[in-house]
């Protein structure tokens, strides 16, 4: 038994058979023993058929993915758009709301004193004012007033001015 | 619209006022008043009346019209009979004034102005 051939049963370092195609052509001109690896990028075996219509659905699912968080994003965008538009107004309501319980509350807690009759007088004078007929000074609407009912009490009051003192 | 236009309208009003009462409120407020102005313009609505009622306010009453303390506003008012078209009511009055009236400056002043319409 030679050593050789023990090692070898050991080992099985058994001289690969290596197929050298000569065929393999490569642009270098350099024929080499050895393994040659082909890998074709468009295999058109049926396996890579499947594989291709797998990468159609991914493709369409990646699409209508992008699509979704687009859409997603936009209405984020939408609702922050919207908020950011409300915020002022609900806050401007709540100024509001604000001054008016504040409002409310100084009239509650304040007491107010009038000398009443010089008030109810002053009312009584400028509520006559408000609905004397002559608030209207045009000619023609003086013409059809009454002179001794209505125009007597207009002229004399631009003609002989008074000085009004009001007290509250 | 202020208080001169408006004073302006209701004298004008009251002198084209068909109510007889006008004349009335023109001679109680409007020959009254302190304002020079406003007295003036009385006196020119009260004479373009052309009624005895009114031209003997002007002509006859003592301190208002042709009889007014200020020289502005008697002047203004014997213009305003001079140019009246129909004098016949002026002319009476003036008339009755210069010959029946108890103050003698109220008499002198209608016989002047009588002889001024004559002339016109």
């Amino acid at each position: 038994m030679e050593i050789k051939s023990i090692s070898q049963k050991i080992f099985k370092t058994s001289p690969k058979t290596i197929e050298s195609n000569s065929n393999h052509t490569n642009p270098f001109g350099v024929s080499f023993k050895g393994n040659m690896i082909s890998a074709d990028v468009f295999d058109s075996s049926a396996e890579s058929k499947v594989s291709f219509g797998a990468n159609i659905a991914a493709k369409v699912t990646n699409k209508s993915k992008m699509v979704a968080s687009a859409i997603v994003g936009s209405i984020n965008d939408m609702n922050q758009a919207i908020s950011k538009r409300l915020d002022p107004i609900v806050n401007f309501g709540k100024r509001i709301g604000e001054s008016a319980s504040k409002a409310w509350n100084y009239l509650n807690n304040t007491n107010l004193s009038f000398k009443l009759d010089a008030s109810l007088d002053l009312v009584a004078r400028k509520t006559k004012d408000l609905f004397r007929v002559g608030n209207d000074y045009s000619k023609s609407h003086l013409k059809k007033l009454d002179p001794e009912l209505h125009i007597e009490a207009m002229f004399r009051e631009l003609a002989y001015p008074k000085v009004l003192e009001a007290t509250v | 619209m202020n208080n001169d236009k408006k004073l302006k309208n209701i004298i004008e009003a009251l002198a084209e006022h068909e109510n007889d009462s006008a004349i009335g409120v023109l001679e109680r407020v409007g020959t009254n008043c302190p304002n020079d102005e406003v007295r003036r313009l009385t006196a020119k609505a009260l004479v373009n009346k052309n009624t005895p009622e009114a031209l003997n306010v002007v002509i006859s009453y003592t301190g208002k019209g042709i009889n007014d303390l200020s020289t502005n506003v008697a002047m203004s008012t014997i213009n305003e009979i001079l140019a009246l078209k129909d004098k016949e009511n002026a002319m009476k009055i003036l008339s009755e004034t210069e010959e029946t009236h108890e103050n003698e400056t109220v008499k002198e002043t209608a016989r002047s102005v009588k002889a001024l319409l004559n002339f016109a």
